[in-house]
């Protein structure tokens, strides 16, 4: 246990956490203060939560975490997995709309895939710049324009209904590939 | 000393960034911007809008690396150097605040460039009402990268980045005002409000430019935005932090009574664009100042098409162009005795392209015996289907032939005219000539007022 | 030595102009607060031209004391003059900042500049005026030996050469009075010795406080030394005077050492070897 709250300290999950606390809850009150559920500030709460948890995967040395003895891939994959497990509960938990088996597909591929982004970013570019892939993609993907081509689909993947091929397999394809790419490699920067 | 800002400060990642990430939308995927007179590359204005509309995705990019060039202070513990040299704070805010203006402006521009490139070839009316648009698109993301840099300076925290992102999307989502009114949040954010960001609609048409008040409270409102951001950056004494805010909230006074309150307000008709242009002689074929290019190629078949339509008594004596987008629902109001064209219309369009069938035009002109749709640009029902067989079979009988309205290669078109048009013809075909006209100008009547029934007149010379 | 620094450059009124003040840094009962600890306690300074050793056990007020200098920090007590001019108010603070090169324990940098544009920077910051920014920062960077990777970005340097770059900033406005923080760490012996000359040179004409943990240095190069502990001082004198005052019973591998561990056990007999 104290091994886990010190690894939470020094990647600053209380902070993110707190973060990831207050924009859920300020989002979900923007969006009932209108009464009928808005897809888009629900995919944005996934977004944020993914953001700010996208820090604390870089840690404060990368030099010290290289030369650490034990072994990172399974505690790093499991960081992330816990990031999309967090965000997703956090949005299910506030959603009291809807129908919530269907709404919980949505949620889950949204959550595995945004996650898998962050982390592709936190290794590619380093925590710093982990959460401009996530919020990048979510932008990019409102303003394309909802068709049946396959390149909508997969650009727009967050916004598709549940069961479209094309937008699961876009999910999993980032969700697995950030995962592992993190896992695997870390984080050169 | 700005250009070492400029090569190794984030300013050039965010201009390369502002070009790539716009371009890839507008070029890359068929959205509302590619299609109709109000495409991005059609027309002036509209190519100015529509870049607008890619702030949704460039502008809360713009705060995040604003940020993530404000924290770099921090970062890298140079703040205590910082502090014995003798420079004043504002001075060497100044610079990197003026690097990144510089990248966002060229970023800016530089997709305005490529846009203009294809404008430049496709339109032939030239206003000047596409700068003040350009100019509080570049004023907005000037704003929000110095407030990013403002803010991070003040919480020099890793999660400042994509905090402020996050809240700029935020704000960029809840503030999209649908075509019809009011936001997308139905009601909880007033359109003032609402017009407090910079993500706006493309047009719809070619005729309709921003009202004025509306460009000027959206830009007077990012200048107090990038003054409060430039004053956080530069401030040395909590007092003039506090103060820092100042600005920020004397743009939202000046601004939100400057911004039009309903949607309707914020358009206005572009004077210029719609000017009408004609034809010498008689009779009279006029259309808009900004097609003036296919006047040419409009006249003879216009003419011609005048004179069948005299076949009908009470015929029209004109072509004109309409001078109006197309609504959603139903239609614009009828002018007597005129020909109405829209250049939107895929019929006419189709007419004007074709060089197999030098009759199209002239058979999209007198179909309906001169009358337009009735229906609105999302009204496609099976009424809408019925009316084109009609203005099909009208066609026909003035023409003496049943051709469809549009390119025949379509297997849709073929469709519509086998199933429902072409039974109609081979009945209306046989009647005697009095009678075909007699009907024919009952369909007009009923055209011109809308009260349906039109291909029951043609087929029965009775109403439903 | 010097034969190789041809660039010649012009003096400005300024600097010809005869001085009003007596010493460059002046200091009476001089008291320094680092957070909430009165770190530099009562301190006596009276520096002109050349070389000051500043030494200290760790925690001793020596960086607290260099940053008061440099007028990051503001005195709690006592009085403090600079360049004949009282430490305080706005433009009195920018008039002296011109004058000052500092560099700091904790040099922090811009990554992803060169090292010419990182010293020209800091040039401007201190406003050199424009037309003599490339000359200057050219002296600074063949003074400390860097000519040959001035244009290469500062995160591919080693951490000597960064401190290398770090003393360039701090001379590249030809300062009266300079500052350095453990200037020689991470470099190299031959670095060092041409340190030590660069220090010496810079001696003749300038007020320079180098504090420093490397008594070798503070040996060699320094014309006077002053021994803080606690933020009080405890010796104030040359080198050599340092190390009469310590004999063979003292712990130490050289005689400077020896003085300065038999200094420090004088002013705090309790203490113990630290």
């Amino acid at each position: 246990m104290r091994w886990f709250v010190l690894y939470a300290r020094s990647r600053g999950i209380p902070l993110a956490l707190a973060a990831i606390l207050l924009s859920t809850t300020s989002f979900w009150a923007l969006a009932a203060l209108d009464g009928a559920p808005d897809p888009e500030l629900s995919v944005l709460i996934l977004v944020a939560g993914t953001a700010f948890a996208a820090a604390g995967l870089t840690g404060q040395d990368i030099a010290l975490d290289r030369i650490a003895a034990i072994r990172w891939p399974p505690r790093r994959a499991v960081h992330v997995l816990a990031i999309a497990v967090v965000v997703g509960s956090a949005l299910l938990f506030l959603q009291n709309w809807g129908d919530p088996l269907s709404l919980a597909g949505v949620v889950l591929r949204d959550t595995f895939g945004l996650t898998g982004l962050a982390a592709l970013g936190a290794t590619l570019c380093g925590g710093q710049y982990a959460w401009t892939f996530p919020t990048g993609w979510f932008a990019f993907s409102l303003g394309v324009p909802i068709d049946a081509s396959v390149l909508s689909q997969v650009a727009g993947w967050l916004w598709q209904p549940p069961g479209t091929p094309a937008a699961t397999a876009a999910s999993l394809v980032l969700g697995i590939g950030g995962t592992l790419a993190y896992a695997v490699c870390g984080n050169r920067r | 000393m700005i250009r070492t800002e400029l090569r190794r400060s984030a300013a050039p990642w965010a201009a390369v960034l502002i070009v790539g990430i716009a371009a890839v939308l507008l070029f890359a995927f068929s959205g509302p911007w590619w299609k109709g007179g109000g495409a991005w590359n059609r027309e002036w204005t509209g190519l100015a809008r529509w870049e607008r509309n890619t702030l949704m995705l460039v502008w809360p990019f713009a705060i995040g690396v604003g940020a993530l060039q404000g924290l770099r202070d921090h970062r890298s513990g140079m703040a205590e150097l910082l502090t014995t040299t003798s420079r004043p704070r504002w001075r060497r805010a100044a610079q990197t605040a003026g690097a990144m203006a510089i990248a966002m402006t060229a970023g800016y521009l530089v997709i305005f460039a490529i846009g203009a490139v294809q404008v430049a070839g496709n339109a032939t009316y030239f206003h000047w009402g596409w700068a003040p648009i350009l100019l509080v698109g570049v004023l907005s993301l000037i704003g929000a990268a110095w407030l990013g840099m403002g803010i991070a300076r003040l919480a020099p925290s890793v999660l400042t980045p994509p905090l402020l992102a996050v809240t700029a999307l935020a704000v960029a989502v809840v503030t999209q005002v649908s075509p019809v009114g009011g936001s997308l949040l139905s009601g909880s954010v007033p359109d003032r409000i609402a017009w407090l960001s910079p993500v706006q609609d493309g047009p719809d048409d070619a005729f309709t430019s921003v009202a004025g008040r509306m460009n000027l409270g959206q830009g007077l409102w990012f200048l107090g935005m990038a003054v409060t951001g430039f004053v956080l950056l530069a401030a040395t004494r909590a007092a003039t932090k506090l103060l820092a805010v100042v600005p920020l909230l004397a743009g939202a006074a000046v601004a939100l009574p400057l911004l039009p309150a309903t949607v309707a307000q914020a358009q206005e008709v572009d004077q210029g664009a719609v000017a009408l242009v004609c034809a010498d002689g008689l009779p009279r074929v006029c259309v808009t100042n900004v097609h003036q290019e296919f006047l040419g190629a409009l006249v003879q078949p216009a003419r011609e098409a005048l004179a069948l339509l005299g076949k009908v008594p009470g015929a029209p004596t004109s072509v004109e162009e309409v001078t109006t987008g197309e609504p959603f629902y139903g239609r614009r109001p009828v002018v007597a005795g005129v020909v109405q064209i829209d250049f939107d219309d895929f019929d006419l369009a189709s007419g004007l392209r074709s060089t197999t069938d030098p009759d199209r035009l002239r058979r999209y002109l007198v179909a309906g015996a001169g009358t337009p749709t009735c229906y609105g640009r999302v009204e496609m029902d099976e009424n809408y289907e019925r009316e084109r067989a009609a203005r099909a079979v009208s066609a026909a009988g003035l023409t003496g032939e049943l051709r469809p309205l549009s390119g025949s290669g379509s297997a849709y078109f073929r469709n519509e005219l086998e199933t429902l048009a072409r039974p109609a013809w081979e009945s209306f075909r046989v009647l005697p000539a009095a009678e075909q006209i007699a009907r024919l100008s009952a369909m007009r009547v009923a055209a011109e007022t809308c009260r349906g029934g039109t291909l029951e007149i043609l087929t029965n010379g009775v109403a439903r | 030595m010097k034969g190789d620094e041809q660039v010649i450059r012009a003096v400005n009124a300024a600097e010809v102009a005869p001085t009003t003040y007596a010493w460059e840094i002046r200091a009476e009962g001089l008291r320094v607060k680092a957070g909430r600890r009165m770190a530099v306690d009562g301190v006596d300074l009276s520096l002109g031209a050349g070389v000051h050793g500043l030494l200290g056990p760790n925690g001793a007020g020596k960086t607290t004391l260099i940053r008061a200098l440099a007028t990051v920090l503001r005195p709690a007590g006592g009085e403090l003059e600079l360049l004949g001019a009282s430490v305080g108010g706005r433009t009195e603070q920018r008039r002296l900042r011109r004058q000052i090169g500092y560099l700091p324990q904790d040099f922090g940098f811009y990554k992803r500049f060169t090292v010419r544009e990182f010293i020209e920077y800091m040039a401007w910051l201190k406003e050199v005026s424009k037309k003599d920014i490339p000359a200057a920062v050219q002296r600074a960077i063949e003074r400390i030996g860097l000519a040959d990777r001035a244009d290469d970005r500062m995160k591919t340097l080693s951490g000597g050469m960064i401190r290398r770059a770090g003393i360039a900033q701090a001379i590249v406005n030809d300062p009266r009075i300079l500052l350095l923080d453990e200037p020689a760490a991470g470099l190299d012996p031959a670095q060092r010795l041409r340190f030590r000359e660069l220090l010496r040179e810079l001696g003749s004409d300038t007020c320079v406080v180098v504090s420093t943990h490397l008594v070798e240095d503070v040996a060699m190069a320094c014309t006077d030394v002053m021994l803080i502990d606690e933020g009080k001082p405890v010796f104030r004198g040359t080198p050599s005077e340092l190390e009469a005052a310590g004999g063979a019973g003292d712990a130490g591998d050289s005689p400077i050492e020896r003085g300065y561990t038999a200094l420090l056990a004088r002013h705090q007999p309790d203490r113990g070897s630290r």
